[in-house]
């Protein structure tokens, strides 16, 4: 039966003036259906009515509205900043979902049932009880040859990929390679071209025919988009200038010694330069001994 | 916890919008794959317990929804729990279709222009059981590894041969949520391809 006390109770318990993962559930039932329709149509761009958060637009709310939208109980969750968990960005956006979840957040990539990331796929191998949620800057891979939304819009639909491969055989011509590291545009499903987020090209690989879901979450351009599990994503390439990762001339992560990982350099007080392993979790856990699943 | 603020509470509607969602997050991402919902908290919804969860969780008054059910309760459900307007099948966002109107509703449900093919409608039917039953439905395409069956029973085949019709040019098409009455969900994406195993 309901008793004075109980209603006193219950206001004082959910009275916070926030609601329950931060945004309203009007916004959530708009981004979730924007979602749906991503995987839908993997690959394709998804406006949305991307909301003020309280971080600077460009800070990532895309990503982090996305992962407010899937957020609910029994969820752990992981931020990661250029590979590193430790990062002012991943930091805020961390102690924000705590504070608006109450969830659990970890480091561990393997613990995480939702990881959001800027500009790196984590070096352990996702699982299909995993979703990547990915922060964008600019979602719109024909922006550098076409600046007009609508007539990008336009070659998107009409399949019309021609200046985009112009533009790569004009780098290869100039460079002798597709010069392109961060963002390297991709073919999703045999039919969108996609921007991967600023992701280092050895991440690329990790799209196609991946377990797990990613998620693509622009909040300044207010666009979503998505590649499922299990779909085809090519990185865009000529047969006579193949597509590669970066590689790091044998060298090994100073800290790990892992020379299968994706490595940063840094400049030594010799003049020199270390490497280490971007993915701070990953180096942990290959310093710890503990066994990890590469891609 | 770096503040003496209470967390925002979760609330029950709240809690099982957010399930029915990465239940349908999941069922999308992985077509042929069966999720359950936890739908029987309004013991009245009988056989549309799940379809009227996945609506309440899809819906508001920013999308408009048409109904294709004898049942006058589903509309009535549906416009209250949802402050959505209903509408032609043509027009609406979101239709929801009983198995005797389901291929009426993947034949007529909207379709996105060239530039935006997400406006096309999502059509939400309900069907008896997921996983059994006597349509078997051969799939394949993003989010199959390979080939996978999903069995449907309560929903006539001609429903799925109308759905690979209409979504046989991509990325046009229509994407369908199939909410079963002891809560089981599925999805069909047009990204994928149906094949109808007699």
């Amino acid at each position: 039966m309901t008793t004075v006390h109980g209603l006193i109770e219950a206001r004082e318990m959910t009275f916070t003036g926030y609601s329950y993962a931060l945004i309203d559930d009007m916004a959530k039932r708009e981004i979730r259906r924007a979602l749906l329709k991503a995987v839908a149509v993997p690959g394709h761009q998804i406006p949305f009515g991307s909301r003020e958060m309280p971080i600077a637009r460009g800070w990532g709310t895309g990503g982090l509205q996305v992962t407010l939208s899937l957020l609910g109980p029994g969820d752990v969750v992981k931020v990661i900043d250029q590979g590193d968990d430790a990062g002012v960005n991943a930091s805020n956006l961390r102690r924000l979902v705590e504070q608006m979840t109450g969830l659990d957040t970890t480091g561990a990539t393997s613990e995480a049932s939702v990881i959001q990331s800027r500009h790196r796929i984590p070096d352990e191998r996702l699982n299909e009880r995993q979703i990547l949620v990915l922060q964008v800057p600019n979602p719109e891979p024909l922006r550098a040859v076409e600046r007009s939304v609508a007539q990008a819009a336009l070659m998107h639909a009409e399949q019309d990929y021609a200046r985009m491969w112009l533009a790569l055989y004009e780098d290869v011509v100039r460079r002798g390679e597709v010069s392109r590291g961060a963002g390297y545009p991709v073919m999703v499903n045999h039919r969108y071209v996609m921007t991967p987020s600023p992701i280092p090209r050895w991440d690329v690989p990790k799209l196609h025919q991946a377990d797990a879901l990613y998620l693509f979450g622009a909040g300044r351009e207010k666009r979503v988009y998505a590649v499922p599990p299990h779909t085809d994503v090519v990185p865009l390439a000529f047969e006579d200038y193949p597509f590669h990762v970066e590689h790091f001339d044998g060298h090994a992560c100073a800290s790990c010694g892992s020379t299968s990982s994706y490595l940063e350099a840094s400049p030594t007080d010799d003049g020199g330069l270390r490497y280490r392993c971007s993915d701070t979790a990953y180096c942990e856990r290959v310093r710890e001994g503990k066994e990890t699943v590469q891609w | 916890m770096t503040s003496g603020m209470p967390t925002p509470v979760l609330s029950a509607p709240g809690r099982a919008e957010q399930a029915a969602f990465r239940a349908l997050l999941d069922c999308m991402a992985r077509p042929g794959s069966i999720r359950q919902l936890a739908a029987h908290v309004r013991p009245d919804d009988g056989a549309w317990c799940a379809a009227l969860l996945v609506a309440q969780t899809l819906i508001d008054h920013e999308v408009e929804v048409a109904i294709l059910a004898d049942e006058a309760t589903v509309e009535r459900a549906t416009v209250t729990r949802t402050g959505s307007r209903t509408t032609s099948v043509e027009e609406a966002d979101f239709v929801l279709a009983s198995p005797a109107h389901a291929s009426d509703a993947v034949r007529r449900a909207r379709l996105g222009p060239i530039e935006a093919p997400e406006q096309s409608a999502t059509v939400i039917v309900a069907c008896r059981y997921l996983g059994q039953g006597p349509v078997r439905l051969e799939l394949s395409g993003p989010g199959v590894p390979g080939t996978t069956t999903l069995a449907v029973e309560g929903v006539p085949a001609d429903v799925f041969a109308a759905l690979a019709e209409r979504n046989a040019r991509f990325p046009d098409g229509i994407d369908l949520v199939l909410a079963a009455e002891d809560g089981a969900l599925a999805c069909l994406p047009r990204s994928t391809s149906i094949q109808v195993i007699e």
